[in-house]
């Protein structure tokens, strides 16, 4: 892992000292660097706003996606009712939805973390209505001989038995939602590290806009990290190798 | 005449496919289960016996006929019937400890009775120690015994088996016999087993039942007049034994050949 960011900081110093792209469109690791350095504060404030944004959208779209897709994967009648909607509502572009939340909710976190949700959805959403649909019968059925019924069973052994499968559609809705964060705050200029790299753009700042996309990936990276040890960590089973009994 | 614990009067399973296919699977099915006693379904493949025994359990209801428990018709899972399934590794929660797997047994009682029965329940199944492993850490047999534990914590009236040993190898399956064998002599339940293994119904059984192929009935109900308590090494070797267990096998292999030609689903 670290092999392969040396090589990236590699190929991106030699890209910045040959001019194969030029100066006024990328800056030097090291001015890089030292532009973060320098805007240290100004950098945390922005990815402070950001993470919020990330959160509150990312907790809206948990929540939903798990009850919906419980909702969803436990009944026949409720997937058959909302299978077309699915289909038509999920390739939407969120991006596109910007005009229309803006109209909604105004500029600011509101809209930011409406849109993130509605991204961010999808992917928990339909983990959650697979991981449930498929849980194995003969766990439901244990359950039932063991006087397990509806919530209860939902609850104890429905959702963990999908936990696996939930959790690798949250995982995917950690990074698609920080794009989201950012680019929509790019668009909408709502504050955050989207906004902070398109006003260093606009001020001819490439050193600066360059700090902000890297501080933008580290935040990334470390989310994605977080989450996976995490699930490491509380989801043993899944992660057990197979054919070990 | 005692009472029978569960009785089934003139049972019938017909189970319909996605599809619309219809499959009747049993046609006429009847005998009853007295308290205590320890009886076992054998039949050649196809002929029903897990469906029947998930009737019997409460988890589907019979097409035709009725399924009695106490003397009431049983139309759903009942406090009192207690199922272990053959995939221990998928009916053991994987998410849960040994411990909490069994705890999931005892949830009516409260919760300082429930570590005490916990506690007991895998002591009698020698799974004292591994109380906070995880079923997946454990081997095949020791799984299977935590899932024994589970059905009797809630000290059941009837434990139903399905096929509890098909999963493990020879060794561990003759331990496991004696196993459930030995909790059956000390506790007061009554057990219906399902087994394709007719050495192994005949060997823990009062009486063995003989289905036919589908859509099966009951052909003979054989009377195990073995002495108890029985052992894997004197109750094999008795002349008896052999006998019985050369009459039931004889049976099934007829039941199975009845309808050799028409029945080709395993």
């Amino acid at each position: 892992m670290v092999g392969g960011v040396a090589i990236a900081v590699g190929v991106w110093e030699v890209a910045s000292i040959t001019n194969v792209i030029s100066s006024t469109a990328l800056a030097s690791v090291n001015a890089t660097v030292a532009a973060i350095g320098a805007h240290a504060g100004a950098l945390s404030s922005a990815a402070g706003q950001t993470l919020e944004a990330w959160a509150v959208g990312l907790m809206v779209a948990t929540v939903a996606g798990v009850l919906l897709g419980t909702l969803v994967g436990r009944s026949r009648v409720a997937d058959a009712l909302t299978e077309t909607l699915v289909r038509m509502m999920r390739p939407l572009p969120s991006l596109a939805l910007i005009p229309i939340a803006i109209l909604i909710a105004g500029l600011g976190l509101k809209m930011t973390a409406g849109l993130v949700a509605f991204t961010s959805f999808w992917p928990i959403f339909i983990n959650t209505r697979y991981g449930v649909d498929q849980v194995e019968s003969l766990l439901i059925e244990t359950a039932t001989t063991l006087g397990m019924r509806r919530v209860t069973l939902v609850r104890k052994v429905v959702l963990p038995a999908a936990a696996p499968l939930i959790a690798s559609g949250f995982q995917v809705a950690v990074s698609l939602a920080l794009s989201v964060t950012v680019a929509v705050e790019l668009v909408g200029g709502t504050g955050g590290i989207g906004s902070y790299v398109l006003a260093a753009q606009q001020a001819n700042a490439v050193a600066n806009m360059y700090a902000g996309i890297v501080v933008g990936g580290i935040v990334g990276w470390m989310l994605n990290t977080v989450f996976a040890v995490l699930f490491r960590q509380l989801l043993p089973w899944a992660h057990r190798r197979e054919g070990s009994q | 005449m005692v009472e029978p614990i569960l009785e089934f009067r003139h049972v019938g399973v017909t189970l319909t496919g996605r599809d619309g296919s219809v499959n009747e699977v049993s046609s006429d099915v009847s005998f009853s289960l007295a308290p205590r006693e320890f009886v076992s379904i054998v039949g050649p493949s196809g002929a029903g016996k897990t469906t029947l025994l998930r009737t019997a359990a409460g988890l589907r209801r019979p097409t035709v006929g009725e399924v009695l428990f106490k003397g009431e018709p049983l139309s759903d899972v009942q406090n009192g019937i207690s199922v272990v399934f053959q995939e221990y590794n998928k009916s053991l929660f994987p998410w849960l400890s040994i411990f909490k797997n069994v705890a999931m047994g005892a949830r009516r009682l409260s919760s300082a009775e429930r570590a005490a029965h916990v506690r007991a329940a895998l002591d009698a199944v020698a799974l004292s120690g591994f109380e906070s492993r995880y079923p997946w850490e454990l081997s095949g047999g020791m799984q299977q015994r935590a899932a024994l534990a589970r059905a009797l914590v809630s000290d059941p009236q009837v434990l139903m088996l399905d096929e509890p040993f098909a999963s493990v190898d020879a060794l561990t399956r003759g331990l496991l016999e004696d196993v459930v064998g030995d909790l059956w002599e000390r506790s007061s339940f009554a057990s219906l087993l399902v087994t394709h293994d007719v050495g192994e119904a005949v060997y823990l059984s009062d009486r063995v039942l003989v289905l036919s192929a589908r859509p099966s009935r009951i052909l003979a109900d054989v009377s195990i007049d073995l002495p108890r308590p029985r052992s894997q090494g004197s109750t094999r070797q008795l002349k008896r034994f052999v006998e019985l267990e050369a009459q039931v096998l004889d049976l099934v292999h007829r039941a199975g050949r009845t309808v050799a030609g028409e029945s080709a689903d395993a």
